[in-house]
């Protein structure tokens, strides 16, 4: 009896049946990074072609290949993707980085093939990727012949030489065909495989070098270094010491395949042991679980450096420093607020950090990953002195300012009053107000004290302004933090600050004023009458009247002076109000 | 006489170089890349991705760039899978 046994594609794929694990039209953090572990893995199984140049030899990715790999591991390098597990992006990021450093090892060195026995120097370069099969080669010492095959993946060829070749009387049999390995061949330019015009002599062959664009060029490479310093200098330890191998390995890959890297010196001397030949042990102790103690003074020597390092090391810091993490908050901190002082001699690195940060929020304008911590980075930077009053408020920072102000102060409070746009964040809220307190100026006296002078915006009638909104902001809990702050602010730089105040007395009445009213009180209409009042004492226009005007930042986070927001504010008055009164 | 035997002398081996035949390509790489690009579960996606690297160079030179470009699309920041399916999920969960 014969059994036949059949095989019935079953209806579905198995995929679509088990409903449980269907997550579809989700992003998947693991996908991502197992995507990133293929590709690595892909280029290392078939390697990179020998040749620079862009022709398909079947063996190998070619240069467009390559360059496509990069962009898309350089790419995940800015994948912050977070889900209810926390930094999922973060796999992807070190995958991405190790990735790199995997890739830029795969490139062929460009040192010659070894040369064979006569000692004569090998040509330049082996390109055997170069190889053609039916094409015209020259393998040194054995003459010009045929290739007549590729075997191995590429790495042997088999080469027929012309009777009369030296080749020929090396291989008598098969019609003098040999194996060679393929970086021992190179392609001839004539097809004409012993041309009487060139008789072969052994071991006299000469290659013209031929002088190509190299696969990877000196900015792509920084590219790479530069995301590499980023990840070095953000918030987690694991990611940190991923970074800190991986620029290991890149600053100690053989330089003749890698472009050369711009501000090479300086970042061997901030990066890499000081032992000239590290050991294992030491490499890998160096950056052990991403210490914060050792990599951020090491890192800030770097911010002096070229543009993409410099902008690297900031956009990390900003990260790091406005973080929740004692430990590394810490030792970043410390770490700037070192350099800062080093720095002292000569303004220009200072206000250079001040310009990146400002690029660095226009950049990722909006995203709070980013500017929260940067905002908490600025008041630290204020406080702790990284930034003296003369920074901030000296006059043009050397280049156009973006938004048209000058100094520092202006273009922070510009950036600022761009995240306050519709936010409800209080922790930002919060932030935004530590950092707008810092850019209080005393303005002039020269300066005509009419309210109306200080409506465009700048220096310290917007810095001031902004407060005022604050201090009538929907949120209890920002008018009270805005109060308590400017009280401070007031009590110790008052005098400045207050030096264009029409009344004489003012700032007295003022701190009374912000001292005596209960800001976080649920009566809106109350507390913003006392704000107004504040205002008059100083000398500016209560932000209600302003909001009619032409500023409509200020008039979007007051919710005053508008038609369409007194509803909503009732209502959120007295939900406030029902809040306090049920004793929550 | 020159000793040729030390560098140059490589024992033959069988051609590895021949591109896989249509119906291996069909089963292997084209059946991964399906299920890489559209399949809406994260288990399948994820095996198959890591699966499409560790595949040997033989299958993986006659389509490197339909693998790369599949890669390069799944390693996107910004990328959901199966995108085919949009409401699949919902349905399953109810």
């Amino acid at each position: 009896m014969k059994t036949v046994f059949t095989y019935t594609q079953p209806p579905n794929p198995p995929s679509t049946q088990n409903n449980n694990s269907r997550v579809g039209d989700e992003p998947d953090a693991e996908t991502r990074r197992n995507a990133l572990l293929a590709l690595v893995e892909l280029s290392q199984t078939l390697g990179v072609s020998v040749s620079p140049n862009d022709g398909d030899t079947g063996h190998g990715l070619t240069r467009a290949q390559l360059q496509r790999a990069l962009a898309t591991l350089l790419r995940a390098t800015g994948d912050y993707a977070t889900d209810k597990r926390g930094d999922v992006g973060s796999w992807c990021r070190q995958a991405a980085l190790k990735g790199l450093a995997a890739l830029l090892a795969l490139l062929p060195p460009a040192a010659p093939a070894p040369a064979p026995k006569d000692g004569q120097t090998a040509p330049p370069s082996s390109p055997s990727s170069l190889l053609r099969v039916g094409g015209a080669v020259r393998a040194a010492g054995y003459g010009r012949g045929t290739l007549v095959d590729l075997r191995c993946e590429g790495r042997v060829a088999c080469v027929r030489f012309a009777p009369g070749q030296p080749g020929a009387f090396f291989f008598p049999y098969q019609h003098g065909t040999g194996l060679f390995p393929a970086a021992a061949v190179v392609p001839c330019g004539d097809d004409a495989p012993g041309s009487p015009a060139s008789p072969p002599v052994i071991g006299s062959e000469t290659e013209p070098a031929a002088e190509a664009e190299p696969l990877v060029d000196g900015a792509l490479f920084a590219r790479v270094v530069a995301a590499a310093l980023q990840q070095l200098c953000e918030k987690l330890d694991v990611v940190r010491e991923c970074a800190g191998a991986v620029l290991l390995d890149l600053l100690t890959l053989p330089s003749p395949p890698l472009p050369p890297l711009p501000d090479r010196p300086l970042l061997e001397a901030a990066l890499l042991p000081p032992s000239p030949s590290p050991s294992p042990a030491e490499r890998t102790s160096l950056y052990k679980a991403g210490n914060p103690a050792v990599i951020f003074p090491r890192v800030v020597q770097l911010l002096g450096s070229s543009g993409c390092y410099h902008r690297a090391v900031v956009a990390g810091m900003l990260i790091s420093i406005g973080g929740l993490s004692e430990s590394v908050v810490k030792a970043a901190l410390g770490a700037m607020v070192e350099w800062a002082q080093a720095q002292r001699r000569g303004e220009a690195g200072v206000a250079r950090v001040g310009r990146t940060v400002l690029e660095v929020l226009d950049a990722h304008a909006g995203e709070d990953r980013v500017v929260l911590p940067a905002l908490r980075t600025v008041d630290l930077f204020v406080q702790k002195g990284v930034w003296l009053e003369a920074d901030l408020f000296a006059g043009p920072t050397g280049e156009p300012g973006p938004e048209g102000g000058g100094s520092l102060a202006a273009g922070l409070l510009a950036r600022v009053k761009r995240e306050l746009q519709g936010c409800k964040d209080v922790k930002k809220l919060l932030a935004c107000l530590s950092v707008a307190v810092h850019l209080l100026e005393p303005l002039p006296l020269s300066s005509s004290p009419s309210p109306q002078s200080v409506d465009d915006g700048d220096g310290d009638g917007g810095a001031m302004r902004l407060l005022m909104v604050l201090l009538g902001h929907r949120f209890p809990r920002v008018r009270k933090a805005c109060a308590e702050q400017l009280y401070t602010r007031l009590l110790l730089h008052g005098d400045q600050l207050l030096a264009h105040a029409t009344v004489p007395e003012a700032q007295d009445e003022v701190l009374e004023c912000l001292a005596a009213t209960c800001w976080d009180t649920g009566d809106l209409a109350g507390v913003r009458e006392a704000r107004d009042r504040v205002c008059r004492l100083m000398g500016i226009a209560p932000p209600a009247a302003a909001s009619a005007g032409a500023a409509a930042g200020a008039g979007v986070l007051s919710g005053s002076g508008r038609g369409s927001k007194p509803k909503k504010e009732d209502e959120l008055a007295s939900y406030a109000a029902l809040v306090k009164e049920m004793g929550y | 006489m020159r000793d040729t035997s030390s560098s140059h002398h490589i024992p033959l081996k069988t051609n590895t170089t021949t591109a896989p035949s249509e119906r291996l390509q069909a089963r292997v790489v084209d059946k991964y890349l399906g299920a890489v690009l559209a399949d809406d579960n994260v288990a399948v996606t994820r095996g198959f991705t890591l699966a499409l690297g560790a595949l040997p160079a033989r299958l993986l030179r006659p389509s490197v760039d339909a693998i790369l470009a599949a890669l390069d699309e799944m390693a996107r920041p910004d990328r959901c899978v199966g995108l085919g399916i949009v409401h699949g999920w919902a349905d399953g969960r109810a």
